[in-house]
């Protein structure tokens, strides 16, 4: 048995893993629902409600911790706190108990899956380092970096300072209004660091279900150039030619790469290519970030879950000893 | 692919001056880096397993020129990086104007242009003349 702060520290992970997985396990159930909505919104409240659900499990398990600790350790009358939900034993830990066993799943699995991305950040890191050792400094286009390559792409890498690229392939199948478009979307990503980001909404969604960490990062992704694409609309003000010039980029990458397209892995209407085009189009571009909604929600899953905690406690230890 | 600080200079050193053997290559280095000839030998040997480096033996020595041109290997490079940006890749930590892999078919991107065109229809019909 661990006794003192060490048992505190150790109950509290435990408690907090017991929170983490009622929420994820409650938010999985309603994420299609939520996913399906997403359209009517507009690019940057999809973001927002997508960093909301991320954040979701996080935030709701440090209340919850707060919640039955709190009264534990600073109220000398804690009955009306306890009613809803209590913690026997805050300074104790047992070794060979429920709680023992939880963190020794949850902490392995904590560490695979951040060392899994840590591989995948170093090893992109060492690509983009590789990349600007060898390509000849031929300088810059509107902000880009040019790369005297054949290859037909522009992208924006780089986590801290992050950098956007054009390939001279592409460069030279533009018309100056077009690279301007391509120029001010991947200017547009670097602004607002978009690859960081992506980095972090996936180290905080890692631990949903696969297929719902996968319909996460496609949405978080698709918000994302849907956002740069109306950052473009402010500065060019012609959504059909900025739909248009989207177009042309794919039907020239389509050449390069030649007959040997792999077929899309998506249905063409929920394509991203076509979200993209439609979402531009598309006069209305959607409602706001639903504020009252989303804080009710928070509420919910934190009642939910405080009372889960005591639930599952009083449970395992119904049918297993504790 | 993984190259070490000296094996991106050496392989820079083969594309700048085409055919090259092991003394030469140290000639060259040992002015800015120093190190030994066995150095030099073992990353020219260590490029060579990697694919970057062709040799052909001549005497006692091998000669060694690019097995990939710089714009290949830059081409190369570049689709390592973008093929991470794929709508069914979860890892992806780049942003790029249209995704390398699972893209729509030219009759797919027809549509897409028909839908342009009808935009741009109804836009000039609201005009005022």
């Amino acid at each position: 048995m661990i006794l003192g702060n060490w048992g505190l520290t150790l109950n509290i992970l435990s408690m907090f893993f017991v929170s983490f997985c009622s929420t994820i396990i409650l938010i999985s159930g309603v994420i299609p629902l939520i996913s399906a909505q997403l359209h009517r919104f507009t690019s940057n409240a999809k973001r927002r409600i997508l960093w909301g659900i991320g954040m979701l499990p996080w935030l709701v398990s440090l209340v919850c911790v707060g919640l039955v600790l709190l009264p534990e350790l600073l109220l000398s009358n804690k009955a009306w706190s306890s009613s809803f939900a209590h913690w026997h034993h805050i300074y104790q830990f047992e070794l060979f108990s429920w709680h023992s066993a939880s963190l020794i799943i949850f902490c392995p699995v904590l560490f695979a899956v951040y060392l899994a991305k840590l591989i995948t950040i170093l090893k992109t890191n060492r690509q983009l380092h590789q990349l600007d050792f060898f390509m000849e400094k031929t300088g810059c286009v509107h902000g880009l970096t040019v790369i005297e390559s054949e290859q037909r792409q522009a992208f924006t890498s780089g986590l801290f300072r992050p950098r956007s690229y054009i390939t001279r392939g592409l460069l030279d199948h533009l018309t100056q209004q077009e690279l301007a478009v391509v120029a001010h979307h991947e200017l547009a990503h670097a602004r607002k660091r978009d690859p960081l980001q992506k980095l972090i909404f996936a180290l905080v969604i890692a631990f949903f279900p696969r297929p719902i960490t996968k319909q996460l990062n496609d949405a978080f992704s698709l918000a994302t150039e849907q956002t740069a694409d109306e950052s473009v609309l402010r500065t060019v003000n012609d959504e059909t030619f900025i739909s248009q010039t989207i177009l042309n980029v794919s039907r020239l990458r389509n050449q390069f790469v030649d007959a040997n397209i792999q077929p899309s892995a998506c249905h063409f209407s929920a394509h991203p290519l076509t979200l993209r085009i439609r979402y531009l189009l598309n006069e209305n571009k959607g409602r706001s970030f639903p504020v009252l909604l989303f804080f009710s929600l928070v509420i919910t899953l934190t009642g939910f879950s405080t009372a889960s905690i005591d639930l599952l406690h009083h449970a395992f230890e119904r049918l297993f000893a504790h | 692919m993984k190259l070490g600080e000296l094996e991106k200079l050496v392989l820079q050193h083969v594309w700048d001056n085409g055919e090259v053997d092991a003394k030469q290559v140290h000639a060259h280095f040992v002015k800015t880096r120093g190190g030994t000839l066995n150095t030099i030998q073992s990353t020219l040997d260590r490029l060579f397993k990697k694919g970057l480096l062709l040799r052909e033996k001549q005497g006692h020595a091998f000669q060694y020129r690019e097995a990939l041109n710089r714009n290949a290997f830059i081409g190369q490079l570049i689709s390592n990086i973008t093929s991470d940006f794929d709508s069914t890749n979860e890892n992806s930590l780049l942003a790029a104007f249209s995704s390398l892999s699972s893209d729509l078919d030219n009759t797919q991107l027809d549509e897409l242009e028909r839908l342009i065109e009808a935009k741009r229809a109804t836009s000039k019909a609201g005009q005022p003349k």
